[in-house]
């Protein structure tokens, strides 16, 4: 039996390699091979091994490291993971907000008071546009009768000096984006059908529907078959509940996944025959398994998952899938005061005004249409970094769609759709004025320059009834803005002789960007004795003198009237972060001023 | 003994491949290797190398020379440690872009000396003749 090659393993690196070539040619082939110099032929062969051998353990490394969460950094394949462990988010998000619309109606008769005749409903999914070209669709029909709409008198008659026409006030929410609908030939029956939706840049998949008007609902994972349906309440007037949640039996449902390269619905592969179960159902019924024994083995409970079925929906076969997504028409959905330039494709409906309708009165309506908005609507449209994606995917996984501590609490906050707008850091903790389990979370989200902003009421709204869905009965909670508190820091240091001033001052600059380039997080401290160290390991730097916290009350920050006192712990070595409020060093390049003695 | 294959590689039946005869061809061989590598081609030490190749376009001057001179002395010193060279001459030819080195060197624990004379020209086809 030969004798196996004495090979060792563990050499990994280029110099163990040939190292170990090397000795194993001179043990091994003293008479056929002796040059082992730089400058011979033998050198190039061992260097060309070696550097073979270096490549192969640097792509065995990288494999390894990429298929864990912990130490993978691709972006793709960190997004995967965390999907994997049930961390999603999707796309440019949508922003959220308020307009406000104008119309004029013709005066009655009487002149007192407009034509109710003419006074219409603009409907939902009418479009406005932004002066920035980006499309805003209205989420809710905005009736114009209502008796909160504010009636001014705006045309006046020259002779007799009655109103001819009253101008009407109304607000309605409006998201950015708009829809778009595509039609794929789906061909055979194909297990797991892939199918390519678009962008990267889609943020929502709005319905899906085949040629046979089935339709096709999304799914968090292909094993979940239930969905909560949004059903009519007959009763919302007296219950001031306009819709009822009823489970809903999906067999036909997908998911949606999303990396750099687009959009796609993941199906999986049960056709109609094998699966039939579809519509509504009574949970009591199907979630009963039957079985001949005498005894019920216990199995993991998952309230989304009714029916025992292993083929994960059915997948579309000789059909044309029509599928409706959300997005952004422009890359800046942001909206400054009175950034709404035009209701670009108003639906109109003049539902008091059918018996004898007036074309030409309606049309001084539709013609005196004017949007503005009042508040800025602004979006936390980041996309998340590889840390960020990391340390949500952990939450997510702890938090097992239940949220009872604060980490679950946190991971679910940041896991909202990105179609209900986002938030970018969140801290919840006992309401210090609360009574009963209270809780108090407080919001802060950034803008498109990266600088912290408070979050949108609309978001703030939203995230409300997210976190309803799976919260704790006995849990209330407050959700508040989180206060930022602009600081800065002056600091002196000494360089070492023969190093640029000039130099080592953009190397310090540099490395205290760095540390400050990801924004803190909610009550987190900021401890001085950082930015001792980063100073000082600077290549040029002796030592660091002083670093001076500062609290910038300026115009162009917060402004909340504290000092460097209020904040500063008592042996002055960290800056003490309220719960509630949030550090931001707002200007990089002007906060953090450094002088070299 | 050496057991050093002979460069460009020729394979004999029975034999293998064909080794050099001697030292003294071993060692022009190593030499040549040294002058002609560049600086950061050879994998495992990037100083390796005088890289003859980027002189031959330089704007040649005694400075240049002598330069070019230091630099294969450190470089013989550095990696063919088993010779000690006694002279070099530079010849430079500028019109044709052609250098003409000439090294006289003692092999180390032998009583051998041999001169190697090597040509370096800048027209694409050529390369180092000796």
């Amino acid at each position: 039996m030969p004798k196996k090659p004495n090979i060792k393993y563990t050499s990994r690196s280029f110099a163990s390699i040939k190292n170990d070539l090397v000795e194993h040619a001179k043990r091994y082939y003293p008479n056929t091979f002796n040059d082992f110099s730089n400058a011979s032929f033998g050198g190039l062969i061992f260097d060309a091994v070696a550097y073979v051998g270096d490549v192969l353990s640097f792509y065995l490394d990288y494999q390894t490291n990429e298929s864990f969460l912990e130490t993978a950094i691709d972006y793709n394949n960190v997004r995967k993971l965390s999907s994997q462990m049930g961390y999603n988010f999707y796309g440019n998000p949508a922003s959220y907000g308020v307009a406000t619309f104008y119309i004029l109606v013709p005066a009655n008769p009487t002149g007192l008071g407009p034509d109710t005749r003419y006074i219409p409903k603009l409907m939902v999914n009418s479009k406005v546009k932004t002066t920035n070209g980006a499309t805003f669709r209205l989420t809710e029909t905005v009736d114009f009768n209502d008796p909160t709409v504010e009636v001014v008198a705006a045309r006046f008659d020259n002779a007799t000096g009655k109103p001819t026409q009253y101008a009407l006030r109304t607000f309605g929410q409006v998201k950015s984006g708009v829809e778009f609908l595509k039609e794929v030939e789906i061909g055979e029956y194909t297990k797991f059908l892939r199918v390519r939706v678009g962008s990267a840049a889609i943020n929502e998949v709005i319905s899906v529907f085949d040629s046979e008007g089935h339709e096709y609902f999304q799914v968090d994972n292909l094993t979940q078959e239930v969905v909560y349906k949004e059903t009519t309440n007959p009763n919302a007037a007296s219950d001031n509940v306009p819709s009822i949640i009823k489970p809903f039996v999906a067999s036909r449902r997908f998911t949606v996944e999303q990396d750099q390269t687009g959009t796609y619905l993941q199906f999986g592969y049960g056709n109609e025959k094998t699966i039939d179960k579809n519509g509504f159902t009574n949970p009591s019924e199907v979630i009963l398994q039957m079985s001949g024994k005498n005894y019920i083995t216990d199995t993991a409970f998952d309230p989304s998952k009714f029916l025992g079925t292993d083929k994960f929906g059915i997948v579309p076969s000789n059909t044309t899938l029509m599928i409706t997504y959300g997005s952004n028409d422009s890359s800046d959905v942001n909206v400054p005061i009175n950034g709404f330039s035009q209701v670009s494709s108003p639906k109109w409906d003049f539902y008091r005004d059918l018996t004898n309708p007036s074309a030409a009165n309606q049309q001084i309506v539709k013609d005196s249409v004017e949007v503005s908005n009042e508040e800025v609507i602004l979006v936390e449209n980041t996309i998340p970094t590889v840390d960020e994606i990391r340390y949500r995917a952990y939450a997510t996984f702890a938090a097992q769609n239940r949220i009872v501590t604060k980490n679950d609490y946190e991971a679910y906050v940041y896991q909202m759709p990105a179609k209900f707008g986002k938030v970018s850091r969140v801290n919840i903790v006992n309401d210090p004025s609360g009574i009963n389990k209270r809780l108090a979370m407080y919001v802060i989200s950034k803008d498109q320059n990266d600088n912290l902003i408070q979050t949108n009421d609309t978001v703030k709204a939203n995230l409300k009834v997210w976190l309803n869905k799976n919260k704790m009965m006995a849990d209330q909670i407050d959700i508040f803005d989180a206060k930022i508190i602009n600081v800065g820091f002056n600091y002196k240091y000494a360089t070492e002789p023969g190093f640029s001033k000039t130099t080592v001052q953009a190397a310090v600059n540099s490395a205290l960007k760095a540390l400050f380039s990801e924004k803190l997080y909610i009550g987190e401290p900021i401890y001085i004795t950082t930015l001792y160290q980063t100073i000082n390991r600077v290549q040029g730097v002796v030592d660091t003198i002083k670093v001076q916290p500062i609290v910038k009350n300026s115009g162009n920050y917060s402004n909340l009237g504290l000092f460097v006192d209020d904040i500063l712990s008592k042996d002055g070595t960290f800056l003490k972060c309220p719960k509630n409020c949030v550090f931001e060093i707002k200007f990089l390049d002007e906060d953090l001023k450094g002088t070299v003695l | 003994m050496i057991f050093a294959p002979k460069f460009p590689l020729r394979f004999k039946e029975q034999k293998g491949f064909e080794n050099v005869l001697d030292a003294k061809e071993l060692i022009r061989f190593h030499l040549m290797n040294i002058l002609m590598t560049s600086p950061g081609e050879k994998i495992s030490d990037s100083n390796f190398g005088v890289g003859i190749r980027n002189y031959l376009f330089e704007n040649i001057s005694d400075g240049l020379i002598n330069n070019l001179r230091d630099i294969i002395n450190e470089q013989i010193s550095s990696y063919a440690p088993y010779v000690s060279t006694t002279q070099i001459r530079i010849l430079p030819f500028p019109e044709q872009n052609k250098l003409v080195i000439s090294i006289s060197y003692n092999i180390s624990n032998t009583r051998d000396s041999d001169v190697i004379n090597l040509e370096f020209s800048g027209t694409p086809t050529s390369g180092a003749a000796y």
